[in-house]
């Protein structure tokens, strides 16, 4: 049958009275004829309807079927496929369970509730029924008119879904489930309505003609509050000492009472420590083990009574530290003894860097080799290029360099001999732009040393050196350094010497790379600055200080759903627990978003699903659901308007002939 | 079977091929109507006619001397005599005349110059001298009368270039016209006619004269006896700018009435200066005109 999606310009047929009209104001046009001499011509009534030729009549009905034609065509004409006699047979009511499987249904006894429920309802509901569960995606469907018996094994074997709950899924997915043929379609959404799952779902349902039964299950003491859950929500591992590890952890309580509960520590499938938290009402209590290192990499915290939701209960962790950050250094190949003790200062200094070892330096020069060579896998995250000179321009390293910045890692750079040298590669490589005036220091350089002028209230290190720490900071002595004028834009100079000449320039990269280039050598013929306690804390705040963001070095926590990595190896979250993925090692934690025990009632969610579940139309709802059966007719009323018209052009035409052939034109 | 023939030959639609008024005439005069005219008189005049032998006791200026010198024989040249008559054959050529309805083969005009054609090659066959006046609004053409087949060509020609076209003006080319006419005279008028029966006889009184002789042949189309064939027609007028709708099954019986009225009406002015008149139709054999002409041209002679 064919139907119309813009009925409305089916209005336009009215223009068929155009042809009619015009054939009723039927005259025969005169042709203008010569004539020797109108001497006895009487002028004459030219008849209007007389004499009118069959064809007349036929080309009316041309014309109209025409106008027809066209006014279906704007109409944009549809044919919905003939429903099959099977199909035919399943026509009628059709209800849909939509169940819940989201992590919170597993508390208050929700799924237990629903499973119950949804067992009644196959039994109880007429006509086709189906089932659709869904927690953050419509998980598994079995459509209307599926047998009872498969419907309830389903149901029987029902279980949570770890990832995090979204109904907007649901309501996005539900009316496609129905079969376009159905006559009353009814979705039975079986829930605990949860904040966090239901709070953004929204869509009219009853605008696509589907009746909502909305079904609350689990228990729930009313005003839309759940009680009895106490989380783990927050559990980590940090370095407490030589030889020891601390996990830190935070519980919360949901309820409205304060609470003591035991909670322990597992570790290597035994309980290794226990202790009582006291909890506030509504809120969050830190707890902390301490246990030695090494004895083993992965741990559970655990609350140890049974509460209303059970899955937020434990928390798994690694123990191990996380893997060491790599530094490494380009410098000529040919060591002499300035580059070889500078080399020795600084990987002293680097490595000694981090927290009591969790996060410690490791010296990876193969690292630093491979992306000396352009291995683009090497991966290091500071570099020292000490003594840069002929050598770096030989081997054409400026650009290794500069990518390496600016594509996120931090690099020392130190000048070589001579020192315009290194200044003229720099400046050639677009590193950074400075005129080198000359090298101050020299013969007097040990008897009247330059030093750091006081840190403006502005620089970042300002925090850091301050009190007694900047007193051995502006002690120390710089024997000579490389005197910089005429900065370019974009670096910074966060330590002058005390007449206000730069000792280190600071270029930040886009990427988060970091450029320092210090205008002397870490070694005690240019400065005693390796040899102080400052020495370190300089270093390292010149390379990492004033982040947006400090790095904490933590291994990858991830939510059930979630994915880590990039290309074609990923890993994907499935439930909580501690992974091994390669070489990465990642903790997957329950969503706190599900421990939430704040629920709607049924009633406050008729807004989002549609007020009024009774006046479902089913016109509405075959448009939408059936989009992809539809069949589209324009192009068919198309070619037949225009070869209605083509024939009508002909037809219609003025005849060559003389006026004994056809002496008018049809009006 | 021969009248059949003949009759073809004479049809218009069979010789509206024929480009040619020379042929055209030949082919009408001498093929479809043998034996029309009287033989040629032989005798004395200028235009050389043919060799016979010679006969003792006839005037020795008749023997040709060329030819005995070459053949050693006598023989006379004959010439054509001239008939001191003269045909004067009019022709309007308004645009009226360059009318063709779809149920004749050819225009009015075309028509007309058939008749013309053979009218002069009849002429021409009996030693008259003939001339040729053709006019609308002004003269088309004016060839004076002369005899002789050089002349015939010659005026084949002009009346091969003659167009319908601009409006009738009787008066002012009859003005010109009566002023020269040479006396012993007949004057052929090949016209339609129309819108001239109250000035015309007035014009052609002059043949209430003896010496001269008019006969007048309206040429109408069949369309103008009985109106087109048609539901509604806008007549234009083609000698001015008036236009009239009409259904001309409404309008027939009227028309004909005013157009047999016309002829009569004109048929009669004529009559009174002794003037012959002959209405003929465009789709009509050219056998009965050049019958009528011979009548009168034999008459006179």
């Amino acid at each position: 049958m064919i139907e119309f999606a813009q009925p409305a310009a089916l209005w336009t047929a009215l223009a068929v009275g155009l042809p009619i009209l015009a054939h009723m104001a039927y005259r025969q046009v005169t042709r203008k004829h010569p004539f020797p001499s109108l001497r006895f011509i009487r002028p004459s009534r030219i008849p209007r309807t007389g004499r009118k030729k069959p064809s007349d009549l036929l080309l009316l009905l041309l014309r109209i079927l025409l106008f027809l034609t066209l006014s279906a065509l704007l109409a944009d004409p549809y044919r919905i496929p003939e429903v099959s006699p099977d199909s035919s047979e399943e026509a009628g009511k059709e209800t849909l369970l939509a169940i819940d499987v989201s992590p919170s249904m597993q508390g208050w006894d929700g799924l237990k509730d629903a499973r119950r429920l949804a067992l009644q309802l196959i039994d109880e509901e007429e006509g086709k029924v189906g089932i659709v569960t869904f927690s953050q995606n419509v998980i598994r469907e079995w459509k209307p008119g599926t047998d009872k018996i498969q419907l309830t094994e389903a149901v029987e074997a029902l279980k949570y879904d770890w990832v995090k709950g979204n109904a907007q899924a649901l309501l996005d997915r539900a009316t496609g489930l129905f079969s376009p043929s159905a006559t009353e379609k009814k979705l039975v959404i079986i829930s605990d309505f949860q904040q966090s799952d239901w709070q953004t779902a929204f869509r009219d349902l009853p605008e696509f003609g589907v009746k909502v039964d909305l079904r609350k299950v689990g228990s729930d003491e009313g005003q839309g509050r759940r009680t009895g859950n106490l989380s783990v929500v927050e559990a980590r591992a940090v370095p407490a000492g030589p030889g020891k590890v601390r996990v830190w952890t935070v519980v919360r309580n949901w309820d409205d009472e304060p609470k003591t509960v035991p909670l322990t520590l597992r570790a290597g499938g035994e309980i290794r420590q226990r202790q009582e938290v006291e909890l506030p009402r509504l809120g969050s209590a830190q707890a902390q083990f301490v246990l030695k290192a090494d004895d083993f990499s992965g741990a559970s915290v655990e609350l140890e009574n049974e509460d209303s939701f059970a899955l937020d209960n434990n928390r798994s962790l690694w123990l191990k530290s996380p893997p060491a950050r790599r530094f490494g250094f380009w410098m000529s190949e040919v060591e002499d003894a300035e580059t070889k003790e500078e080399r020795g200062f600084l990987k002293t200094a680097v490595s000694s860097a981090g927290d009591n070892g969790w996060n410690r330096w490791d010296l990876a020069q193969d690292q630093a080799d491979g992306l000396r060579l352009g291995d683009e896998l090497s991966s290091i995250e500071l570099l020292l290029v000490i003594g840069l000179g002929d050598w770096f321009e030989e081997q054409e390293l400026g650009s290794a360099l500069r990518g390496f910045v600016e594509g996120g890692g931090t690099a020392i750079v130190t000048p070589g001999q001579p020192f315009a040298k290194t200044a003229s590669i720099i400046r050639d490589a677009d590193l950074l732009s400075f005129k080198f005036l000359r090298v101050a220091g020299g013969a007097v350089r040990l008897g009247n040393p330059f030093r750091i002028k006081a840190l403006d209230e502005s620089s970042f290190l300002n925090a850091v050196f301050d009190g007694k720490a900047a007193r051995d900071l502006y002690l120390s002595a710089i024997h000579r350094f490389g005197i910089m004028q005429k900065i370019g834009g974009g670096v910074d100079v966060p330590i002058k010497d005390r007449e206000g000449r730069p000792l280190a320039l600071v270029r930040n990269m886009v990427g988060g790379g970091r450029l320092v280039f210090l205008p002397f050598r870490m070694n005690t013929s240019w400065t005693d600055l390796p040899l102080r306690n400052s020495f370190l804390p300089l270093l390292m705040e010149l390379s990492f200080g004033n982040r947006r963001t400090t790095p904490t070095r933590a291994w990858p926590v991830l939510e059930p759903g979630g994915s880590w990595g990039e290309g074609e190896e990923v890993f994907k979250a499935v439930e909580p627990g501690v992974f091994r993925f390669e070489d990465q090692w990642l903790e997957v934690v329950p969503s706190l978003a599900e421990s939430v025990p704040d629920v709607f009632a049924a009633g406050e969610l008729l807004e989002a699903v549609g007020g009024e579940f009774s006046s479902g139309r089913v016109s509405d709802l075959a448009e939408e659901s059936g989009n992809e059966e539809r069949e589209p007719l324009w192009l068919w009323f198309a070619i037949v308007a225009a070869t209605l018209l083509i024939i009508e052009m002909i037809w219609s035409r003025p005849t060559r002939g003389g006026i004994k052939k056809g002496n008018s034109a049809h009006a | 079977m021969v009248e059949s023939a003949e009759s073809s030959l004479l049809d218009p639609a069979h010789l509206k091929g024929i480009e040619d008024y020379s042929l055209l005439a030949r082919v009408v005069v001498d093929g479809a109507m043998p034996g029309i005219h009287r033989s040629l008189r032989q005798g004395r005049g200028n235009e050389f006619f043919q060799y016979r032998p010679y006969e003792p006791g006839e005037d020795m200026k008749a023997v040709d001397w060329k030819v005995f010198a070459k053949r050693d024989e006598l023989v006379a040249k004959t010439f054509q005599e001239d008939t001191n008559f003269t045909l004067y054959l009019v022709l309007d050529v308004s645009a009226s005349m360059g009318y063709q309805g779809d149920r004749a083969s050819c225009s009015k005009l075309r028509y007309a110059k058939m008749l013309a054609a053979c009218f002069a090659y009849l002429a021409q066959r009996q030693g008259d001298r003939f001339g040729l006046f053709a006019y609308s609004d002004q003269i088309q053409q004016w060839v004076r009368p002369q005899s002789g087949s050089g002349h015939l060509n010659r005026l084949l020609v002009s009346l091969a270039s003659l167009e319908a076209k601009g409006e009738n003006d009787h008066e002012g080319a009859w003005e010109k016209l009566s002023g020269s006419l040479p006396g012993r005279s007949m004057i052929v008028f090949l016209s339609d006619f129309l819108e001239a029966e109250d000035s015309l006889s007035e014009r052609l009184r002059f043949s209430l004269s003896a010496r001269y002789e008019c006969l007048c042949m309206q040429v109408l189309d069949p369309d103008e006896v009985d109106l087109p064939d048609a539901e509604a027609i806008r007549f234009a007028e083609m000698e001015g700018v008036r236009e009239i709708s009409s259904a001309p099954s409404a309008i027939r019986d009227k028309y004909q009435r005013d157009m047999n009225a016309f002829v009569e009406d004109l048929r009669g002015k004529l009559a009174s200066v002794s003037a012959e008149f002959e209405s003929l139709r465009s789709d009509q054999e050219l056998g009965h005109s050049l019958r009528r002409f011979l009548g009168m041209r034999n008459r006179r002679a």
